[in-house]
């Protein structure tokens, strides 16, 4: 079976239309998506009511989170006070406009979903804000997906793809436990694997297009999409709603439009 | 030489035996470190917390971070942001009436000023793990999992308290293979091997009682001790 | 018509040539190499000068800036040592004051390469090689803003800085720019459309207490500019008296900790 995993929409129902028509025309017949649906793009209702509609099973992203929670994360999860005020920005922007319904659908998203030997979840598995970037620490990285059980796991927010193999692991292991010695044992692991599917709505690899991720089951063949779409629309209604402008300027050169620097490891000094 | 110690649970009895046993040393103690649950279901905290207060003759000051009582104390007093759920599933809906018994209210500054953590040349010493205070950590904790608690702080030892115990487990020999494909780039293949590191369980010195154990630490050789003081206790 | 000029006699060097051309580097160069009174002046600037505050972080010895006003006071000056005058590239090179006919006045013209000829060939009587490449269009709009006092939050700084000198707020030619940092450092930034931009630490003492009071201040150049939002996202880039004075303490006892390691 051919899957769809797509991830941080961000209100760009534009992106997500080139998107669903792409995977469609490729043949996908199930979708997943990671989360991120509402947040700096100019339609997060009709975001969420697409994906509702399609009855595609969703998980909780980080905005989606904050949408519902509020924000209550401390000045040290952004990178820099300019990223600070425009993320706040745009949450207050969508918070004002998104529907009760609509909040309460997005309330009820699961942190994971799992599908035989996939795990699918937004940040990590433990921590939706958590970033796995592909230069973190094979050893960090292997620990996320063994977490889960699955061999596979499904990943976004940090709107760049990328597939990441990790393999022939082996650890030397002695234990000294109740005053007596153990012996050295050898922990080896199984091959796992890390696909970030990019982001549908906001891209971030340089390039404005709409990224996401089609699996084959059978082949188990993962293949990075890259889809053009009509982003100029998405700019100029980002202007036209109020948001601010910069935000179509960073759309369409696929530059993230506030950065956010959650780390599970920082220790918050304020 | 440092003394590491977890566990006290309001046993000032256990902590002057600990203390008896530190001053028999013939190496010089430079650190002692209290790695949490100075709070308890053992005995009546406030004593305890004026002997930590003040160190007679000698004995070094105690640097004490958070552990799993305090912050059970502190969400049960409104502080934190949550409810005191893993202590009323793992001791029964008696324990919060019990704790409050124990503990002055006044303590409540002192208790919220309390680090997560140390981090210390290359250890990192925290009652649970570096992620949480309750995390309990031990020689059946997976092998990855405690190389992740390493690695993310880029320490080579972790000195935690949770499961009360001595302990230590040894990771070495740690390699993976990893290989990474993005739209732009062209394949990249790396090869992560890890330095040795451990995670020391320092024992308790208050949970069982007529029995403390604590941990020495050398930091220039790497050695670690684990040692038992029996002690008479309080009636 | 590239000369050698002899720029250490004494006399008046008048100074012109496109934005970003390099005419202010060229003049540090002269001065750096002086061994005598180290004199400057820019008459197309209003109350503060950018040029004239990097010259004067970053020569030793003491910069004396002339009111260039006072044109008997420059030509007094001129007769004793050399005087640097820079013009700005959109002042007009007809109606420049007469200097009385006694002291000697060079005119000199930092021009990028490949340049036709200008008006900047006719009115020279030296042409230096400066940087870069010619920009076919005059600036339209100057942007100056004084932001002394202000503190920036760096990656902030970055971001912005970025945005403008990448087209986000119209079509930036010419960027330069004195800034504050939250480590008590003061930066240089200098921007000329088709390069990339510089960044120089200026030797300004390391301020961990309170506001700075070194000159800082913006100045772009360029057509469709949106001054509005690049003042307004300089103005969110920037610590307000509460983080300023966190942040600051922090770098007081780091700087206090790592005296006492050394
Ligand atoms: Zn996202
Ligand atoms: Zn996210």
């Amino acid at each position: 079976m051919k899957i769809a995993v797509l991830s941080c929409i961000h209100g760009n129902y534009e992106a997500l239309n080139a998107v669903l028509l792409d995977l469609e025309q490729h043949k996908a017949e199930k979708i997943y998506c990671l989360g991120d649906l509402v947040g700096y793009g100019p339609y997060p209702n009709a975001v969420v009511e697409m994906i509702r509609s399609l009855d595609i099973p969703t998980c909780q992203g980080c905005w989606d989170e904050d949408i519902v929670e509020g924000l209550n994360a401390c000045e040290c999860s952004y990178p820099s006070l300019l990223a600070e005020q425009r993320g706040k920005l745009a949450h207050e922007w969508t918070h004002e406009r998104i529907y009760p319904e609509v909040r309460d659908y997005l309330a009820q998203l699961p942190l994971s979903l799992r599908e035989g030997d996939l795990c699918f979840t937004h940040g990590s598995p433990q921590n939706q804000h958590e970033y796995l970037l592909p230069e973190m620490n094979a050893f960090a990285a292997l620990e996320r997906v063994l977490s889960t059980g699955a061999n596979t796991l499904f990943c976004g927010h940090t709107h760049v793809p990328y597939v990441r193999t990790l393999e022939a692991g082996s650890i030397r292991l002695r234990v000294d436990y109740k005053g007596e010695s153990g012996e050295e044992t050898v922990f080896t692991t199984p091959l796992r694997r890390i696909v970030n599917v990019g982001s549908v709505g906001e891209p971030r690899h340089g390039r404005p297009n709409a990224t996401y991720v089609l699996y084959d089951t059978e082949t188990d063949h993962v293949q990075l999409r890259e889809v053009e779409y009509d982003y100029q629309k998405t700019c100029a209604a980002i202007i036209e709603q109020g948001l601010p402008p910069i935000f179509a300027w960073r759309l369409a050169r696929g530059l993230e439009f506030a950065e956010r620097a959650d780390d599970p490891s920082h220790i918050c000094e304020r | 030489m440092w003394a590491i110690l977890s566990g006290i649970e309001g046993n000032l009895t256990a902590y002057e035996a600990v203390l008896r046993d530190l001053k028999r040393q013939s190496v010089e103690i430079e650190a002692l470190y209290i790695l949490g649950d100075i709070l308890g279901l053992q005995g009546p905290v406030e004593a305890l917390l004026e002997r930590l207060q003040s160190p007679q003759g000698g004995e070094r000051t105690p640097q004490i971070c958070a552990g799993f009582w305090e912050d059970q104390y502190l969400q049960m007093q409104g502080w934190g942001g949550g409810q005191p759920e893993a202590a009323l599933s793992q001791y029964g809906s008696n324990v919060l009436m019990e704790l409050e018994k124990r503990v002055p209210r006044s303590c409540l500054d002192w208790l919220r000023s309390l680090p997560f953590g140390f981090l210390e040349l290359d250890c990192l010493l925290v009652h649970g793990s570096s992620v949480s205070v309750s995390d309990e950590l031990s020689p059946q904790t997976p092998p990855w999992q405690l190389l992740d608690y390493l690695v993310r702080v880029e320490a080579n030892f972790l000195f935690c308290g949770r499961l009360g115990q001595c302990f230590s487990v040894q990771l070495q020999n740690s390699q993976i293979s990893s290989q990474v494909t993005t739209l732009d780039q062209p394949l990249i293949e790396q090869k992560a091997t890890s330095s040795p590191r451990q995670i020391i369980g320092v024992g308790s010195v208050g949970r069982v009682s007529g029995l403390a154990r604590y941990t020495l630490f050398y930091p220039t050789t790497g050695q670690i001790r684990c040692r038992t003081v029996e002690y008479a206790p309080n009636p | 018509m590239m000369t050698q000029l002899k720029s250490q006699s004494p006399g008046l060097y008048i100074v012109s040539g496109p934005a970003g051309s390099g005419k202010t580097h060229w003049i540090f160069q002269q001065l750096s190499k002086q061994t005598g009174s180290q004199i400057y002046g820019a008459p197309s600037q209003s109350s503060w000068c950018l040029d004239s505050a990097y010259l004067e972080s970053q020569l030793r010895g003491d910069l004396q800036n002339l009111n260039t006003r006072n044109l008997a006071e420059i030509e007094g000056w001129a007769l004793k040592s050399p005087v640097y005058l820079e013009l700005g590239f959109h002042l007009d090179l007809q109606v420049l004051p007469i200097f009385s006919s006694c002291v000697p006045c060079h005119k000199i013209a930092v021009l990028p390469s490949g340049l036709a000829m200008s008006e900047w060939h006719f009115w020279a009587d030296n042409l230096v090689l400066g940087v870069g490449a010619m920009n076919p269009q005059m600036p339209s709009q100057i942007q100056k803003s004084d932001l002394t006092g202000e503190v920036f939050d760096p990656a902030s700084l970055d971001m912005v800085w970025y945005e403008l000198t990448h087209g986000a707020y119209g079509e930036v030619q010419r960027a330069k720019g004195i800034f504050n940092v939250v480590d008590g450092r003061s930066f240089w930034f200098s921007f000329v459309a088709g390069q990339d931009s510089y960044y120089e630490e200026l030797n300004r003492p390391r301020c961990l207490e309170s506001r700075p009071g070194g000159l800082s201040g913006i100045e772009v150049c360029g057509q469709n500019l949106d001054t509005e939002a690049i003042a307004s996202n300089l103005a969110a880039s920037c610590l307000n008296d509460q983080l300023l004075s966190h942040y600051q303490a922090q770098y007081r006892s780091y700087a206090a900790n790592s005296e006492v390691v050394s």
